[in-house]
């Protein structure tokens, strides 16, 4: 069934696109994962514009808290009323949570569809549908290699003068493009202290060291996958929330700073009062937001006196 | 949905992906050899001595309890030179072990330096062993395991080369059968044919006899590479075809099993089809062929027609698999099995009853 399914059809669409892109198995799993992210754009794209919203949302999320440090109960209503849910918070991770089936069956068909061993070859005769290879046997051996890389193997780059030594670029790559694709799409915690806000700090370290994990232990055909679907994820959400995009930059540990966007919180407005507004950097970017805001509170007031002191209905 | 939850989830999902996918996923089957009077068997990691007669186990290797885990996963059965058994793994070290006790004599290094792995092939002549890995074969010493000379491919080399006393034949996935000189590697001839060749060329009265990894089988002349006969087939021809009293016996990976003339290649007869792949080669003994399918099915065929005599199911309670060569020999055939409860069965030739059957401990 699962072969059926999801791994056949994905290691003859591999095979597909590889004998149309000039015997290229790289191009080949790059086109596939893209063409399942266009897929799964009607699930994605929600998901990631509610994702943004409530990026936007934090400078209002913080005064809340900050005004009603004392009050839980009444903390939980102002932030209800202005449209704030904690699980939401947790909504970073669930466009990877979808992903999994996927990952899994693309795992299995990048190691049918490049069979590096005698099993692997006996499974992909059974699973090639014979009217899409009328001359099937001459795309075997399936080209398997690209730049350095052994596609059905783990990566590692050995240097002629380190020839002992792997270095593992695409595990690093797929850990850089995960954290990158995390700190974009999961909102700032409002409250350090805040046990969702720990979790979500958790789960950020977490993931992106387990898909390297992943990177590390399994064919780097599935890294290309990682890395590929990561970019897109990426550039997905980069075009959804292109009008608030800004960049800032973002430090891995190591020491390496990256300029990374992340979302303005100028086009959300809220009905709740402001008692004091929360001391800010100049960076911030609440500060720019509410900067923002009051230019378009003075152009009010200037169309207003020009109407002659009428509010407009 | 709490963030628990979610955690839980992330977990389970990435141990679901462990299992399913699997950092060393299983490459190979277990293979058998019968020499004189040992039947030897490669499972995995280890390789173990059996008697022919009863299915006693004699020694295995790596021996129990010396840790001994520099052994990876074996592609072959071992090769067999007088007293000497050669394996590979797909670590690419090759070792050289005594077919009485077991003990290893020596070991060779293909690895260069660098990691990874690769299908591994082992075969022997009377004066040479020979270990392909990646795309290089290495024809070694058997008495010090030292390399006589290599020849590397422009494919990887999944299979042992067929040899006589002068000549080393060797099949690659490139499609290219190459004749080699036995004394010092020298190229002779080379063929290139439409199909990958996975399994080793059979020799006999001056003629190679290949499937490759396409709807052909192939008759060469052994001195000059030009091919004699050229028979179609429907699916990919995998197994070595097996040669006697003049008549080619092979099967492919749809089931279908084809008897030919060896002169000329016209077809005697071709079976129904099986129930399933049959990668193998067909073993024959007293006019009898055997074979074993992916679907857990040992058939015995009447060599002259192709009717069928028996069958039966080799382990019905688990999806086995068969895909080693069956060896047919004094009443019995052997068969190895992938998933099963055993790994190794002994069948009486005559009514397919079970003699005795092997399971190493776990």
């Amino acid at each position: 069934m699962w072969n059926q399914l999801i791994i056949y059809p994905f290691t003859n669409t591999l095979l597909l696109l590889y004998g149309w892109l000039g015997d290229s198995f790289v191009l080949s799993l790059i086109l596939l994962t893209l063409l399942i992210r266009i897929l799964l754009i009607p699930l994605t794209a929600k998901q990631q514009k509610s994702q943004a919203k409530m990026q936007a949302m934090q400078p209002e999320i913080k005064r809340v808290q900050e005004q009603y440090k004392g009050e839980p109960e009444r903390m939980q209503k102002e932030l209800k009323k202005i449209g704030y849910s904690p699980a939401s918070m947790l909504g970073g991770c669930l466009p990877m949570l979808i992903q999994f089936p996927i990952l899994i069956g693309m795992y299995r068909s990048i190691l049918h569809a490049i069979p590096a061993a005698p099993l692997q070859m006996v499974d992909l005769y059974q699973a090639t549908y014979d009217s899409w290879f009328p001359e099937f046997h001459k795309m075997i051996p399936v080209n398997r290699h690209f730049l350095w890389m052994d596609l059905s193997q783990p990566d590692r780059l050995h240097l002629p003068i380190y020839p002992d030594v792997g270095i593992p670029i695409l595990p690093v790559l797929v850990y850089l493009t995960t954290v990158m694709q995390q700190k974009m799409m999961t909102p700032p915690a409002g409250d350090p202290k805040d046990q969702s806000a720990q979790m979500q700090r958790s789960m950020m370290t977490m993931m992106p060291l387990m898909f390297a994990f992943f990177a590390l232990q399994f064919s780097s055909g599935l890294s290309i996958y990682f890395v590929t679907a990561n970019i897109a994820t990426i550039a997905q959400y980069m075009y959804l929330n292109r009008e608030r995009i800004e960049w800032n930059n973002f430090r891995i540990p190591g020491g390496l700073e990256i300029p990374l966007p992340s979302i303005a919180a100028a086009s959300i407005t809220s009905n709740v009062p402001t008692k004091s507004p929360p001391a800010v950097s100049p960076s911030n970017p609440t500060e720019v937001a509410e900067k923002k805001i009051s230019r378009r509170k003075a152009k009010r007031l200037q169309a207003r006196k020009a109407r002659g002191g009428s509010r407009r209905r | 949905m709490t963030g628990n939850k979610i955690i839980g989830i992330v977990v389970l999902t990435g141990m679901l992906l462990t299992a399913c996918g699997g950092a060393l996923p299983a490459t190979s089957w277990p293979n058998a050899t019968l020499g004189e009077d040992t039947l030897m068997v490669s499972n995995n990691t280890a390789i173990y001595a059996l008697s022919p007669e009863n299915g006693m186990l004699r020694w295995q290797f790596p021996h129990e309890g010396k840790g001994d885990r520099t052994t990876n996963q074996l592609y072959s059965a071992p090769a067999e030179n007088g007293n000497l058994a050669l394996a590979g793994s797909d670590n690419k070290h090759a070792f050289a072990l005594s077919v009485e006790t077991g003990e290893e004599l020596w070991r060779f290094d293909a690895t260069g330096n660098k990691s990874g792995t690769a299908p591994t092939a082992v075969g022997a002549s009377s004066k040479m062993l020979f270990f392909a890995a990646d795309d290089t074969l290495y024809a070694l010493q058997p008495s010090s395991g030292l390399p006589a000379w290599t020849v590397e491919s422009d494919g990887e080399i999944w299979a042992a080369p067929a040899t006589d006393n002068e000549r080393v034949y060797l099949p690659s996935m490139d499609h290219h059968i190459t004749a080699l000189d036995m004394q010092s590697g020298a190229k002779l001839w080379q063929t290139k044919l439409d199909g990958a060749l996975a399994d080793t060329p059979t020799l006999a009265d001056g003629m190679l006899y290949v499937g490759a990894l396409a709807q052909h089988a192939y008759a060469i002349d052994s001195m000059t590479g030009l091919v004699k006969w050229r028979f179609d087939t429907d699916g990919w021809v995998w197994g070595s075809p097996t040669v006697s009293d003049n008549s080619v016996y092979f099967a492919d990976l749809d089931g279908n099993v084809y008897a030919l003339d060896a002169v000329n290649g016209r077809s005697y007869w071709r079976s129904q089809q099986l129930d399933s792949s049959v990668r193998g080669s067909p073993a024959i003994d007293n006019d009898i062929i055997f074979i074993v399918t992916d679907g857990g099915y040992l058939y015995a065929l009447n060599a002259r027609n192709g009717n069928q005599i028996w069958e039966l199911q080799v382990d019905a309670n688990n999806a086995d698999r068969l895909l080693a060569d069956p060896i047919a020999r004094d009443g019995l055939v052997y068969v190895t099995a992938m998933n099963g409860e055993s790994l190794m069965m002994a069948y009486h030739q005559e009514s397919g009853q079970l003699a005795w059957q092997f399971q190493p401990d776990s």
